[in-house]
């Protein structure tokens, strides 16, 4: 009962401290793990939200305004929700976004012929939307999105439950999207082959603050200055042994994985191909998902 | 302004469209919503055995019959789901895709409503004729109390249409705006002439009655039906109407803006 007398609004910072300029035709993934704020962002970004303190500027309008010229020159695309109609055909949202977004009819016909070629979505955009595949449907949904060619995309989790070859061809697209227009992308994922496939910066936002903002490469060769060794025997040998060349970080039978230091790699490789009986040997970096993961739970226990 | 104007009514059309193909798939739907509209006819069926052939309060059987026929005709042709529609979407966040399309979402709103409503219009109109024709009431109406008739429901759908959509702004603020519309429902009952016609009340009761939203878009276009309104009262009949609607548009649009400026896209 207390609760339903006093009711008190809490005030949480879902956004707090994010600040980040994109270039025209940069493809940026925006990284985190659930409930950092990502989403969010996007959509102050695209003008859904009004930040309650500090200033947003997107091709110069301010979002929240939500003017005709800005909102034509977006477009989010949210994988958990459908801007489609449902109960009908994805080819009657396309035309009803031709008559919103005052695309000429030429223009319209010469688009949906390349989005649908380029996708393979002949035989998809004439049947209800009710009864597409997952893939078929985000598909469509992102046909939609950019039929109007935005300058500027945004996408949450633009590849979320489809499986790996419609992955594939979603992040293809994309890909070919920012190439052919220069088209400036906002990205998040939690897959994060994503975010690997397609951005060269990314952005790792934790507890609403960033953490990292830099190249992919950086990431990586900052956060973890070990790479993965990985090694193939042709014969055991004993743990110890092995402990004696470098950390040992998996162990089973004759697949050994090392975690050496990156200046160190040559030293460490080459004395193992002189000491043991190596069958084949590969050098890798950390999964990325492990390197953010073990940025965010650091962060974490330093709190 | 004018060019702006024509852009606005030609997405609404393909709107209108879009939505008419939908509800022909979902006409079982249709059928259900009409049977909650049947309310009118029942009451008629009761003030009839009241009046028992003659006349009470001014009304003769004919005017009864008239009186909720045309009732049922009006709720028919002004029934509203939009507080359904915009308490499900800003609750669930559904708004947000709305809120991206560069045109105003009340676009999208009304549309679906007409567009439903243009289906529906020929089978109101059905049973309102079959009505008229079986009780032979047909010879009280003429043809200025039909364009008078006409009009008036115009006004009266965009008083319920906006008061609907004011209140289902209020999602905005409170957890469930749905939960006004049983108290809304009763009012338009009690007050607007479903269940006892508006002249049925004292002098001062009816006068007060007659200048809510309620009677504007219930009460006074069923009255230009039965053609006993004098042209003063007319007059101010399309006057409230007017004024209702400019009040209730500015509430709107004023909650609209206050209230985006709170939503929070919840769910993604």
């Amino acid at each position: 009962m207390q609760s339903f007398f006093s009711r008190q609004n809490h005030e949480v910072a879902a956004v707090n401290n994010i600040s980040f300029n994109l270039e025209p035709g940069e493809v940026v993934g925006f990284l985190g793990g659930n409930g950092a704020g990502k989403t969010t962002t996007l959509k102050m970004l695209s003008g859904i939200l009004r930040p309650t303190d500090g200033k947003v500027t997107v091709l110069g309008f301010d979002p929240f305004e939500r003017r005709r010229e800005f909102l034509k020159s977006i477009s989010l695309v949210l994988g958990q929700k459908q801007q489609l109609a449902w109960d009908l055909a994805p080819v009657d949202s396309f035309l009803l976004n031709r008559v919103i977004y005052d695309i000429p009819e030429s223009d319209y016909r010469q688009r949906v012929g390349e989005l649908t070629e380029l996708m393979a979505l002949e035989d998809v955009i004439h049947r209800p939307v009710r009864k597409l595949s997952l893939g078929e449907r985000m598909k469509c949904e992102l046909a939609l999105a950019l039929l109007h060619r935005p300058k500027l995309l945004f996408l949450d989790e633009p590849t979320i439950g489809l499986d790996v070859n419609m992955q594939q061809a979603v992040r293809s697209y994309i890909a070919d999207y920012n190439q052919r227009y220069q088209a400036t992308i906002l990205l998040t994922s939690h897959y994060m082959s994503d975010v690997e496939a397609l951005a060269h910066r990314v952005i790792v936002v934790d507890q609403a603050e960033i953490v990292f903002d830099g190249d992919l490469r950086g990431l990586v060769t900052v956060n973890e200055p070990r790479k993965v060794l990985r090694l193939w025997l042709s014969s055991p040998v004993k743990q110890e042994i092995l402990r004696g060349y470098a950390k040992v970080s998996r162990y089973e039978g004759l697949e050994v994985n090392f975690l050496v230091e990156r200046n160190d790699v040559p030293r460490v490789v080459s004395k193992l191909l002189a000491e043991l009986p190596v069958a084949d040997i590969s050098i890798e970096e950390e999964p990325i998902e492990r390197i953010i993961g073990s940025l965010l739970s650091g962060r974490a226990s330093n709190r | 302004m004018i060019r702006e104007f024509h852009r606005s009514f030609l997405i609404w059309c393909h709107m209108l469209a879009l939505h008419m193909s939908v509800a022909l798939t979902y006409r079982a739907q249709a059928a259900i919503w009409m049977v909650g509209g049947l309310v009118p006819l029942a009451m008629m069926l009761i003030w009839l055995e009241i009046a028992n052939d003659g006349v009470v309060g001014g009304y003769n059987r004919s005017d009864f019959i008239l009186y909720f026929l045309g009732m049922f005709f009006v709720r028919q042709a002004t029934s509203v789901w939009v507080l359904f529609t915009l308490d499900r979407s800003i609750r669930r966040g559904e708004l947000s895709l709305l809120l991206l399309r560069p045109i105003p979402p009340i676009l999208q709103h009304s549309a679906e409503h007409i567009g439903e409503l243009i289906l529906r219009i020929p089978i109101i109109i059905s049973i309102f004729l079959a009505g008229v024709i079986l009780t032979g009431v047909g010879s009280q109406i003429s043809c200025t109390s039909i364009l008078l008739f006409s009009f008036a429901l115009i006004g009266a759908w965009l008083i319920v249409f906006n008061l609907y959509y004011c209140l289902g702004l209020l999602a905005f603020w409170i957890g469930n705006a749905i939960a006004f519309d049983p108290l809304l429902f009763s009012l338009y009952t009690m007050l607007g002439g479903t269940i006892i016609p508006l002249d049925m009340f004292p002098a001062g009761v009816r006068m007060a009655l007659s200048y809510l939203p309620f009677a504007a878009a219930l009460d006074f276009p069923v009255q230009l039906l039965l053609g006993k309104l004098d042209v003063r009262e007319i007059g101010l009949g399309f006057t409230v109407q007017a004024a209702w609607v400019i009040v209730l548009s500015l509430i709107r649009s004023t909650l609209w803006y206050a209230g985006l400026k709170r939503y929070s896209a919840a769910g993604a």
